[in-house]
């Protein structure tokens, strides 16, 4: 027989066997007689264990496919627990704000630091509020934590701020245990000293720095920070005591402006001397 | 296929269905048209192989008290499977032949005992050990005595 042909003739052998196989058992598994369904259930079991392997395959393969799922997924939670912590941390730093505005007795005015220049990007802020919102030049800026500087240039809508760092100007300040009043000064980076104080005065690391509100431009008792050290340092204004203030000022992202004292004489002390810049 | 096997086949199903429950050795139920349906694939090819163990195993169901289709599935692979695995001039010596029936035999008595078994609670192996593996031995000695009678003739195995 031709190659061809025993071909053809094995196709049709197959075929037809194939063919009374699959009768058979349509005919069998729907056979009401007993045992049937027995046999249908060992029939079952025994293309189950068969599939075993199958399915551990395409439990491996889920398993992969789940693993691609997981990860986008923890990929996602992790972006948006980082949103939560964020906001999480504006809420907090926005709660202190809020509870500040409602405890202060000054009338201020809420902004934002749009943009930040000077000594590593603590000296002067831009912020969101200006001559519109009430800010006149010399208007104290704050934080919860303490002071942050003064406005030093108004916008209508925006204003300019210098903070303690690179300041040219000092603070009037006190102790806030023996009220001696003394003037702050930058002196360097991450450096202020406290000067200007009597000699033989009683000054502890830890004495809270507050303002003494004797310049006119800083309302009396905004926290500032404390002294760090007993002993005193020789500097160009004389005995000095290192102070460091509350105000991270590299991380500051939103501030009160003080848009009204409180005074009943608004001007009162305008013309007193000012304190002298730094040289 | 000739006329000659066609009515072998027919005595043989009648010798089956009517005969089949009486004649028993212990728990061993031979099967009469096993060792044809063998003989049929070996002698016409795997077509009428399969074609005779379709027909009779349905027929033998249908007489019997076996679900239909299950003698058909065992003696159409019987009939199908007994021409492809042979090799050069099965019926010139015994043991092929022998083997060959033994092994459908099996394969037969494996499928009926796992219906009875499950259809009556039972153990699968006891049963099949028991009753199963003696029917096929019984077969098979039938086949072996199909060999030997006049019914195989020698002219078969030059094809």
């Amino acid at each position: 027989m031709p190659a061809h042909n025993r071909k053809v003739s094995g196709n049709i052998e197959w075929t037809v066997y194939l063919l009374c196989m699959a009768v058979s058992l349509v005919l069998l598994l729907t056979s009401p007689k007993p045992g049937v369904r027995e046999l249908k259930d060992s029939t079952s079991e025994i293309i189950g264990v068969a599939a075993t392997p199958l399915q551990f395959v395409r439990k491996i393969f889920n398993i992969w496919l789940d693993h691609d799922l997981l990860r986008k997924h923890a990929q996602n939670l992790s972006t948006e627990n980082s949103e939560l912590r964020d906001a999480l941390i504006e809420n907090q730093r926005l709660r202190g704000m809020l509870n500040m505005q409602e405890r202060l007795p000054f009338q201020t005015v809420p902004a934002s630091v749009i943009s930040a220049v000077g000594p590593a990007l603590g000296g002067q802020y831009r912020i969101s509020t200006g001559a519109l919102a009430g800010v006149t030049i010399n208007s104290a800026v704050i934080t919860p934590l303490g002071l942050v500087g003064k406005v030093i240039e108004t916008t209508d809508h925006t204003s300019l701020v210098q903070t303690l760092v690179g300041n040219s100007y000092g603070v009037a300040v006190m102790l806030e245990r023996t009220r001696m009043r003394g003037i702050l000064r930058w002196t360097g980076i991450d450096r202020w000293t406290l000067s200007g104080l009597p000699t033989g005065v009683d000054v502890k690391p830890g004495d809270l720095v507050i303002t003494a509100g004797t310049g006119a431009v800083f309302p009396k008792g905004l926290r500032v920070g404390v002294v760090t050290d007993e002993s005193s340092v020789i500097s160009t204004y004389g005995e000095s005591w290192i102070v460091q203030p509350f105000v991270e000022f590299r991380s500051v992202e939103d501030v009160f402006v003080i848009i009204s004292t409180g005074w009943l004489e608004p001007n009162a002390g305008a013309n007193d001397p000012q304190i002298e810049p730094n040289p | 296929m000739n006329f000659r096997l066609i009515l072998v086949a027919v005595i043989l199903l009648i010798l089956q269905a009517g005969l089949g429950p009486i004649i028993t050795l212990g728990d061993a139920r031979p099967s009469f048209l096993l060792p044809f349906v063998v003989y049929v694939g070996l002698r016409e090819g795997s077509l009428w192989g399969t074609v005779a163990g379709f027909v009779l195993g349905l027929s033998i169901d249908s007489l019997g008290q076996l679900p239909l289709g299950m003698s058909a599935v065992a003696l159409s692979t019987a009939g199908f499977f007994s021409a492809r695995l042979s090799k050069d001039d099965p019926f010139r010596l015994w043991w092929p032949w022998t083997v060959l029936v033994l092994l459908f035999a099996i394969l037969l008595e494996v499928l009926r005992m796992l219906l009875l078994a499950r259809a009556n609670s039972l153990p699968f192996f006891p049963v099949l050990f028991s009753s199963g593996l003696p029917s096929a031995a019984a077969t098979t000695v039938l086949a072996i005595l199909w060999f030997l009678s006049p019914l195989h003739s020698r002219e078969d195995s030059v094809r």
